[in-house]
């Protein structure tokens, strides 16, 4: 399994911002007062192709009145904002941001991971920096497995320490609990090493260096 | 009884969009995955369906947690929401007639997953809206909420539902339900027996369809998530007034995990299982993918 992002798989989407120029687009924006710097030109932009929010055609005619209504409300607004038509701006300004703060490390009381929950069922997580590195470390139940009995698994990612950093978010690796442990969550965590609580209680521990249980 | 059409060759798959787990605040990143995804539209002259998820919401209503444990604020969502429809805006160029559903994404698996945080989502959704950088790409960018509706093990639908029904009170837009239907039956639609955690095809129809403001983009992931879908839909047709679902894309998360459909799989197969029967046929407008930021 393999979790890591492959930029660049498609050429046009990732990888090649075209117009973000820092400072460069602010005339435009000044001039504007706020927003962009519209400029007349012949005639209002052509409608969206297709028919309604982008799709070939509306959704049926059995769809409920009030669903209906919500297309044409959005259909309307994107009219109305039509009816402005504008030049591009040739350059855009992403406004400052305050730096993100610094990671905190700890127990996460949250269900979601990477996977989806048909595959794993999270309990809850932990992170904090290992070894120069940022580690995630989802524990939960692995689901499908052909030995049912040791599905308490604990999955570790990494990311940046620097939450400023180019984000990227890897799969270290899934690992599954020894036999008779169905499910696990995180207590605590220290000096390397997760203490882990399974669906009876017991104690488990694992290396998140070593990436094994004891 | 379930009826079933005349098998067909699938129609020919779309363009795949890319949609995004957030990972970080950096509203320069979002700009620039807007600006690809306005580029390559431009190019191919197709409209697009792109959703960015920024994890659950935490319980003050204030932000939310990303999938890889980032807490982020509103105003942060907010910015990067703007700055991904300024970049898909501006990159068409010339093009003007293109256009993006722009989905801003949260899931159930954390807090406030209830009736105000269905309404705190909305509040967000229409922040983007009614700010000025979501206005100026207006003409072509729709901005709705969304939403990674799944069982994440709960044991009760009942917060969930309530979220739904918040974010329609609101009344701000539709949210695009991008989840799966775990254990769900894959050749039954009577809405027994139940799936996973207590949720039923009913629940997942209504969150999926029913409300008012739901349209889906289903995770086709593995062999089994095709009909669970069908069936979903299926039910709707035969219980809810003839109202099966028509769906927005079959979703696929091949570029994280290659173990599993690819997007042309996924595409294939929803289609086929989607149109083995009259009363679920459909062609989805759009094929979607997952990727991380």
């Amino acid at each position: 399994m393999n979790r890591r992002t492959r930029p660049g798989q498609r050429a046009g989407r990732r990888n090649h911002p075209r117009v973000l120029v820092a400072g460069l687009g602010a005339a435009a924006l000044i001039a504007a007062g706020a927003g962009f710097a519209y400029a007349s030109v012949s005639g209002p932009p052509s409608s969206p192709a297709g028919g309604c929010l982008g799709l070939p055609a509306c959704p049926g005619s059995h769809i409920s009145p009030q669903k209906a209504a919500k297309f044409r409300r959005l259909e309307e607004a994107m009219a109305a904002a039509r009816q402005h038509p504008a030049v591009k701006p040739a350059a855009y300004h992403v406004p400052a941001q305050q730096p993100a703060a610094a990671r905190v490390s700890g127990v996460v009381d949250a269900h979601q991971s990477p996977f989806p929950s048909t595959e794993f069922t999270v309990s809850n997580s932990w992170q904090g920096p290992v070894a120069g590195r940022w580690i995630v470390a989802f524990a939960g139940t692995w689901a499908g497995l052909s030995d049912s009995s040791h599905t308490g698994t604990v999955a570790l990612f990494d990311e940046p320490v620097n939450p400023n950093s180019a984000p990227y978010f890897n799969l270290i690796g899934v690992y599954h609990a020894p036999k008779g442990d169905l499910g696990l969550t995180v207590v605590s965590y220290r000096g390397g090493v997760l203490t882990l609580k399974t669906t009876t209680g017991a104690a488990v521990r694992f290396d998140v260096a070593s990436h094994s249980f004891s | 009884m379930i009826s079933s059409s005349a098998a067909q060759a699938a129609a020919a798959k779309p363009e795949t969009d890319w949609s995004y787990y957030m990972l970080d605040g950096s509203s320069s990143n979002a700009y620039t995955l807007g600006c690809n995804q306005g580029d390559f539209d431009a190019d191919h002259n197709s409209n697009s369906m792109a959703y960015l998820d920024f994890g659950g919401q935490n319980s003050s209503g204030s932000g939310t947690l990303e999938i890889n444990d980032n807490s982020v604020s509103n105003a942060t969502i907010e910015a990067m929401a703007e700055n991904f429809a300024i970049g898909y805006y501006i990159c068409t160029g010339a093009d003007t007639t293109t256009v993006l559903d722009m989905s801003i994404g949260t899931n159930n698996s954390y807090d406030d997953v209830s009736t105000a945080g269905g309404r705190t989502w909305a509040a967000v959704v229409h922040a983007v809206q009614d700010s000025t950088d979501g206005e100026d790409a207006a003409p072509q960018v729709y901005i709705l909420g969304g939403s990674d509706i799944e069982n994440f093990g709960q044991s009760d639908p009942g917060g969930t539902l309530d979220w739904t029904n918040g974010f329609n009170d609101a009344d701000v837009s539709l949210y695009l339900d991008y989840g799966s239907a775990d254990g769900c039956p894959e050749s039954t639609h009577s809405n027994s027996p139940a799936c996973n955690g207590g949720y039923t095809q009913y629940d997942y129809w209504y969150m999926g369809w029913g409300n008012p403001s739901a349209v889906a983009d289903p995770q086709i992931y593995a062999n089994g998530t095709q009909q669970e879908w069908t069936m979903i839909s299926y039910y709707g047709y035969s219980y809810q007034g003839g109202n099966p679902i028509e769906f927005w894309a079959p979703q696929d998360e091949y570029d994280l995990n290659s173990s599993t459909y690819s997007s042309s799989t996924a595409w294939t197969d929803f289609w086929n299982e989607l149109n083995t029967y009259s009363a679920t046929a459909d062609t989805p407008p759009f094929s979607n993918e997952i990727h991380d930021e």
